[in-house]
């Protein structure tokens, strides 16, 4: 069963780093870094406009240059976010949540390597994971259904519970405003509108980039320009700037089990399509703070806080990897635009390509693979000069910061509403970060109330028509008791930590 | 485009601009106008001036499923654009998993007088919807409906872990599955074969003179010749198939122009050779040709609204 797959592997290797072709993942790279850098664009709309100039070529070229395209430059959208709680996309969100926190205390570069070296251990983890699975992509692929996913998203909202230690009631009401705005948009099972206000644009939801991007860097700039703070680090110096590379490289190292965690967390949600980076990180990150010692430094630059997500993200692709090349299904947009361009070169992604073209699926998983760890490398090497731009002037930052959300926002799907939205997330931001209200609840809410509501609906119509038998799966269960554990341990480390205040107030 | 950058639509736009703009001598520029199901894209161009600078491409039966579904907020192709061309047909199949007790219709017949069938779906306003609840409606088999699966994936995947009988999806979206095994067609919703696929030698058509809607008709003592050509109906609607619009009121010398180019790029043997690889059924039509279709086609489907309406109201209860 293994033998085939260890042979093709072997060629795969040979092909990806021989000569001339190593070229085209590093090509492949660099396109898609410089995409990537841009908020906004992502690999997909390199993927759009490549196929057609592709569709002469050979199809080992083309597998060498669509690795680096479906995932290879994840992490640069988390540059502009440490750097100006810019996501370069939704999915890189959560990064911000501590990265630019640690950017603010002149701690860029310490995130920035620490998301670099996350994002080539979680993109290799969740390669390794696809080719131990390969025998049985198929199955994998199965084995997660709407009462699995449903489970899992419960489990990413008890993270609120511990988000919200310290202003209960101000974290709640903004988890409760987060699940409200989920709501806006069409009913997933009647498909009736709820809350649009009449808009078409609202029919289809909230996005969460120009959410995300609103709330984060639109209300940072507000901040910054109330504030009178003279630049994004709290030092005015690039040599006082404290954090440093070979911290934020060992990071994922030093809270190696969190690392794995959240890899396997990304590799999961990667393998159940059309779940998306989005979820896997946010889930990542609450995940990341759920058993954590000291969870209430979240949110202010805990350097725990952006290997989860960053991590989550990149192993993403590798299982997303798992129903494209198991079943012809495509886990996310970037799988979507490859299997396209695999029909068009004649090849049919599933069961018939990896009994027929083996050697090069391992073409695209190596070349995937090289690209990610030349990302993080090129990323590292950048470190110093991107750290710069947080000891700039404010009065020089903060325009471009206004600017770059903007355009990141409008490219992303050319619509002004989405600008208007950022926009109006920024004031309320602002606002909530001005009177003590916490975002994060907000956004995770948000994120994962979506996903909650829509397989809600499926897994309650299938287990009424006897499809599906909620209570005997197992998956189902672990996670129920997972989501209980954690309430539960919260519930009795909050109880001893009052106790502990009380005998010493006495 | 007024669907997202990325999947079919997209590309198809993106292979047709360079060789329509070689024809025009202009420069043609792809943009996504993605969002609400199409219908922002949609009212981008009928909204647009009409000198022949905004076009469009559209999956029609996307829009006239959402429109005999009651939504008031999609514009209708025929009055409120300028149908220029039509570029293919969509060929609409039910299938089900490969390891199904359900090897054929007849299987599905006999399944249906013990329960209702179910199929998954994305949405009341969607094409599968429109399929699933039409077709059975003349088979007269007992189905519901899960609603919530994004998309034709969702649906197949749902098939594949057993959460669903049937899936009714565009063979397009479905043919590599139909090729790897893990799906069989059981029937073809058309009055002739939608594939050369082997795995269609045998799979029943729905219309036509021995068609599904034929038989049913006969061995239940009904009209016989009204099921074909409700049978006829249905596939005419499901199969309205991609066209490239403009604005209303366009000039007819321009509008005639417009379609003259699109139909000398869409014979060119380059995108011939995509389109199959893509598994596009190429079926190019002018627009006058377009539009009788659609005429035609919205005075038959009236009849459909009942039905429709009525499948909404269970599942909405």
């Amino acid at each position: 069963m293994f033998e085939p797959v260890f042979r093709a592997a072997w060629e795969g290797w040979g092909i990806v780093f021989s000569w001339p072709n190593l070229l085209y993942p590093v090509v492949g790279t660099v396109l898609a870094m410089t995409f990537s850098a841009v908020p906004g664009l992502s690999g997909v709309t390199l993927m759009a406009l490549a196929i057609p100039f592709t569709l002469t070529w050979d199809p080992v070229p083309l597998m060498l240059i669509f690795g680096p395209f479906i995932g290879g430059a994840t992490f640069m959208g988390s540059v502009t976010a440490i750097l100006f709680n810019i996501p370069g996309r939704s999915s890189c969100a959560a990064v911000l949540l501590d990265g630019h926190p640690l950017a603010q205390q002149g701690k860029a570069k310490t995130a920035i390597a620490c998301s670099a070296s996350s994002s080539a251990l979680g993109s290799t983890f969740g390669i390794l994971v696809l080719v131990a699975l390969m025998p049985f992509l198929r199955e994998s692929t199965l084995f997660f259904g709407p009462s699995e996913i449903l489970m899992l998203t419960v489990w990413g909202l008890t993270t609120i519970a511990v988000l919200v230690r310290g202003s209960v009631l101000k974290g709640l009401a903004a988890a409760g405003l987060g699940l409200l705005l989920s709501f806006v948009g069409q009913d997933p099972r009647t498909a009736e509108s709820r809350y649009i206000l009449g808009s078409l644009y609202l029919r289809d939801g909230l996005d969460l980039l120009p959410v995300s991007v609103g709330l984060f860097a639109v209300a940072g700039v507000i901040e910054l320009a109330a504030g009178g703070r003279r630049m994004i680090s709290e030092k005015s110096r690039f040599e006082q700037l404290p954090g440093g590379v070979r911290e934020g490289v060992l990071a994922p190292w030093r809270h190696f089990s969190l690392f794995v965690r959240s890899s396997v967390i990304g590799t999961l949600v990667g393998i159940i399509p059309g779940v998306g980076g989005t979820v896997a990180s946010f889930i990542a990150y609450g995940h990341a703070v759920q058993p954590a010692k000291a969870p209430e430094n979240f949110g202010k630059g805990d350097i725990r806080g952006p290997p989860a997500p960053e991590a989550a993200v990149d192993a993403k692709d590798g299982g997303a990897l798992v129903p494209t090349l198991g079943l012809g299904i495509p886990g996310s947009s970037g799988t979507a635009m490859l299997l396209l361009a695999l029909i068009l070169h004649g090849i049919t992604p599933g069961r018939a390509m990896l009994t027929n073209n083996l050697t090069l699926v391992f073409v695209l998983i190596w070349s995937l693979f090289l690209s990610n760890w030349l990302t993080s490398i090129f990323g590292l090497a950048s470190v110093s000069p991107l750290s710069r731009l947080t000891v700039l002037p404010i009065a020089f930052v903060a325009p471009i910061i206004l600017v770059l959300a903007t355009e990141g926002v409008y490219l992303a799907k050319t619509q002004i509403e989405d600008v208007a939205l950022a926009y109006v997330f920024g004031v309320l931001g602002y606002l909530m970060k001005a009177h003590g209200w916490p975002r994060i609840p907000l956004i995770i809410a948000l994120v994962l109330g979506r996903a909650f509501e829509r397989n809600l609906q499926l897994t309650l119509q299938l287990h009424r028509l006897g499809r599906i038998y909620f209570w005997s799966r197992p998956l189902v269960l672990s996670l129920i008791i997972l989501s209980l554990t954690t309430l539960a341990f919260h519930y009795f480390q909050d109880r001893k930590a009052r106790k502990v205040q009380g005998v010493l107030e006495l | 485009m007024v669907n997202g950058t990325g999947g079919g639509d997209d590309t198809l736009s993106r292979f047709i601009a360079p060789h329509l703009g070689r024809v025009l001598g202009a420069d043609i520029l792809v943009e996504s106008r993605g969002g609400a199901a199409g219908v922002i894209g949609v009212r981008a161009i009928r909204d647009a001036i009409p000198d022949g600078l905004t076009l469009g491409l559209i999956n029609a039966a996307g829009f006239v499923a959402p429109i005999l579904a009651g939504d008031r907020t999609v514009p209708n192709p025929t009055t409120d654009l300028t149908v220029l061309c039509r570029i293919s047909r969509s060929r609409h199949v039910w299938a089900a998993r490969m390891d199904s007790p359900l090897r054929s219709m007849q299987d599905v017949l006999k399944l249906s007088r013990e329960r209702p069938v179910v199929f998954p779906i994305s949405d009341l306003g969607a094409v599968a919807f429109i399929s699933a609840t039409l077709t059975s409606n003349l088979l007269d088999l007992p189905v519901k409906l899960v609603a919530g699966y994004e998309g034709s994936r969702s649906g197949v995947l749902a098939a594949l872990r057993g959460e669903v009988d049937l899936i009714s999806y565009n063979l397009e979206s479905i043919i590599e599955n139909i090729r790897n095994r893990d799906i069989r067609p059981l029937l073809q919703i058309s009055d002739k074969p939608l594939s050369g696929d082997p795995a269609f030698e045998n799979v029943p058509l729905l219309g036509g003179p021995d068609g599904m809607a034929a038989a049913h008709a006969g061995s239940i003592h009904h009209d016989v010749e009204a099921a074909k050509t409700e049978a006829t109906a249905i596939a005419a609607l499901l199969g309205a198939g991609r066209i490239v619009v403009g604005p209303p009121r366009m000039n007819r010398d321009l509008s005639v122009c417009l379609t003259n180019k699109l139909k000398q790029v869409l014979a060119s043997p380059d995108l011939l050779s995509v389109a199959e690889a893509a598994n596009v059924s190429l079926d190019v039509a002018d627009g006058g040709t377009a539009l009788a279709e659609f005429a035609d086609l919205d005075q038959k489907s009236r009849k459909f609204i009942p039905i429709i309406q009525s499948a909404i109201e269970r599942i909405r209860q």
